[in-house]
């Protein structure tokens, strides 16, 4: 279970960008990160991730930090980023090959998880390509690919929706569901509430940088004073201009 | 908002100062190495022009010399990849920008021109002709020069069949550079030139597209490709903190990695050999230097200790251009999270560093048959010493460098 606790953060300790957030995301379920531009769900990503150092705070995955075991720590959480980041060098396959080899996955697995996975998402004929071929939606997939590869612990996701297709996108959902099926916890960081609203199993509504609402749809509903309220009118709410 | 026929100069401007602050910052570094290089090459010409034999056939080196140098043209247009975007809607104002664009260039091509020709007048004026002929020499290559760059700008037009249009303009400078060196220009081959030349521009000319359709694409890899040549040129001497690079296939090359299995141990080591293998560059300084190194070891035939330090210098110039190997994946957040010991992002560095010295150090002695043919065979000395000036490289004193400049990695 990935534990975040009283977390404040940001780019340089005198101006922190998060403040005092804790949340929890427990084995197969689905907990989305949701919040306006600049509300700090990028932040608390590179923060889970060890890319930034917490000022105050502490984040655990399974009762241990990244400090007391930083190999153990990340060997057990995979993560796809915004933005697709590929190596220029490196073919779709090599991309594959070298998460696999990096995380120890036993060769016989990983190829067996690879032929599944790229026969997928249709990107099977592209397996010998290099990154410069590819549309932005198609990087997008080697992220996803190579994540899903590790069928980690934990996964982070980091708003996967953009730049692929409709059915790149009903894929990354049925294989998000069946991760969590086998007990992987998944943080979604995202803008598409109505995707979230039908995949997230609890939400955690960020608004400058402090968390304004969370919990289950009808506990944010019962924060809000808003009973009836769809996802989208509880982000308005809460994320706009004046908040709750 | 800078009008578009006044940006080609702010942008040329700026494209000086910021040239003129690296040369400045190089210079600073370098002490006295120029006026070392300036008093080599001064009297290594001398030395050049004494040996060279009386039948050498000077005016078919100055042919092959112009004829690449008036065909490898350049246009700079300071172009930047949101142009399209931004600049499209001016059209008449892009005409302007690009007509100063040609006119910059073919100014800039023609002085270096100019300059080959003053570095090359002393062997001119020793074997080919007197200072009139020289001077004509240069009114005419500086005339093909600014003919080059105007039929390269149609050229950046029809990069759908380059082919044929480069290999008519690469003969044609070629032809009229010999009739030229051989001293037989001045006579019909001036009126079947001038004709001919003539002819090309009005093909050229003829299949000009309309005005409207701008080669961006052509132009701005172009313009990307140029400055990425001047940062690498500068990131010989100094830390540049962005250079492009292009990524090549080379198949053929897969012999060198493919046999390294990949496992968790392996990781990093996985990805810095294709990083070395693939992109042009710090592949590329690795053959010249190895070129140049075992060149200047087997025919200039030095002291057995000048021979030492040559090879120790080869080696060295190369092992400073491999940290980058590691340095470009600084803000991949992948290669920050495989679950690895951070120190195995240095080792396997180091183990590609020794390992890619080493052989360098093999290709640069093994063709040195003087070393083999010494009173004592020095052969395996050397390439002891080779072997741990690449350990030494490698091993210890590039990832103290590494590890100064960057906490990052």
């Amino acid at each position: 279970m990935l534990e975040v606790k009283a977390l404040t953060g940001g780019y340089s300790t005198g101006q922190p960008v998060i403040h005092d957030l804790s949340f929890t995301v427990k084995p197969g379920e689905i907990v989305g990160l949701i919040g306006l531009n600049g509300a700090g769900k990028s932040t608390t990503i590179k923060q889970i991730l060890g890319f930034l150092t917490p000022t105050q705070g502490e984040i655990r995955f399974n009762g241990r930090t990244l400090e007391e075991d930083p190999a153990a720590f990340r060997k057990q959480f995979a993560y796809i980023p915004e933005t697709p980041y590929l190596y220029p060098e490196l073919t779709l396959g090599e991309h594959l090959e070298l998460t696999a080899a990096a995380y120890g996955i036993d060769p016989a697995v990983s190829r067996s998880r690879m032929d599944k996975l790229l026969k997928r998402f249709h990107m099977k004929k592209r397996v010998d390509w290099y990154p410069d071929t590819f549309s932005k939606g198609m990087r997008q997939k080697v992220m996803v690919l190579s994540a899903f590869l590790l069928e980690p612990s934990l996964l982070i996701v980091d708003e996967p929706f953009i730049g692929l297709d409709p059915l790149a996108i009903h894929n990354l959902l049925e294989q998000m569901e069946t991760l969590k099926q086998q007990g992987t916890g998944i943080l979604l960081s995202t803008h598409v509430l109505a995707t979230a609203e039908k995949t997230c199993d609890r939400f955690v509504l960020l608004r400058e940088g402090q968390i304004a609402l969370k919990g289950t749809l009808d506990e944010m509903r019962r924060q809000a004073g808003l009973p009836q309220a769809s996802l989208d009118e509880l982000f308005i709410q809460a994320a706009g201009e004046e908040g709750l | 908002m800078t009008p578009i026929p006044a940006l080609f100069r702010q942008r040329m401007n700026q494209a000086w100062v910021k040239g003129s602050r690296y040369v400045a910052l190089i210079a600073k570094g370098l002490h006295f190495l120029p006026v070392f290089l300036l008093i080599l090459i001064y009297f290594g010409y001398r030395a050049f022009l004494e040996w060279l034999p009386a039948h050498f056939p000077v005016y078919l080196l100055f042919t092959a010399i112009f004829t690449w140098s008036l065909s490898r043209t350049r246009i700079r247009t300071f172009v930047q990849p949101a142009d399209p975007v931004f600049l499209f809607p001016d059209l008449a104002g892009l005409k302007i920008y690009f007509r100063r664009s040609l006119a910059y260039s073919a100014g800039i091509q023609s002085l270096k021109i100019f300059l080959l020709l003053s570095f090359l007048s002393p062997l001119y004026l020793t074997r080919l002709g007197d200072m009139a002929g020289l001077v004509t020499s240069w009114a005419v290559l500086t005339v093909l020069k600014v003919w080059n760059v105007w039929i390269y700008w149609f050229e950046l037009h029809h990069r759908d069949r380059p082919g044929i249009p480069r290999f008519l303009r690469w003969g044609s400078n070629g032809v009229i550079t010999l009739w030229l060196f051989s001293g037989h220009f001045f006579g019909w081959p001036l009126l079947v030139a001038i004709l001919w030349i003539g002819w090309l521009t009005l093909y050229h000319l003829k299949q000009q597209p309309p005005r409207h359709l701008i080669p961006w694409e052509a132009l701005i890899i172009r313009e990307q490709r140029t400055v990425s040549t001047y940062y690498r040129l500068a990131h010989q001497f100094i830390d540049v903190p962005y250079i492009g690079n292009e990524v090549k296939n080379r198949p053929a090359l897969g012999f060198f990695y493919k046999w390294l299995p990949p496992t968790p141990e392996n990781s990093y080591l996985y990805l810095y050999l294709r990083t070395f293998f693939r992109y042009r560059e710090p592949f590329g300084v690795y053959i010249r230097l190895t070129l140049v190194t075992a060149a200047m070891m087997a025919f200039l035939r030095f002291e057995w200790w000048m021979a030492a330090l040559t090879l120790a210098g080869g080696l060295y110039l190369t092992g400073v251009q491999l940290p980058w190997i590691r340095r470009i994946h600084r803000y991949q957040p992948w290669f920050r999270l495989y679950p690895r010991p951070v120190e195995q992002k240095q080792k396997d560095w180091s183990r590609l560093a020794v390992g890619l010295l080493a052989v360098q150090a093999v290709l640069i002695l093994l063709p040195q048959w003087w070393l083999w043919q010494a009173p004592v065979t020095l052969l395996p000395l050397f390439l002891l010493l080779g072997w741990i000036i690449a350990w030494f490289l490698g091993r210890v004193y590039l990832p103290k460098r590494l590890h100064k400049k960057s906490s990052l990695l």
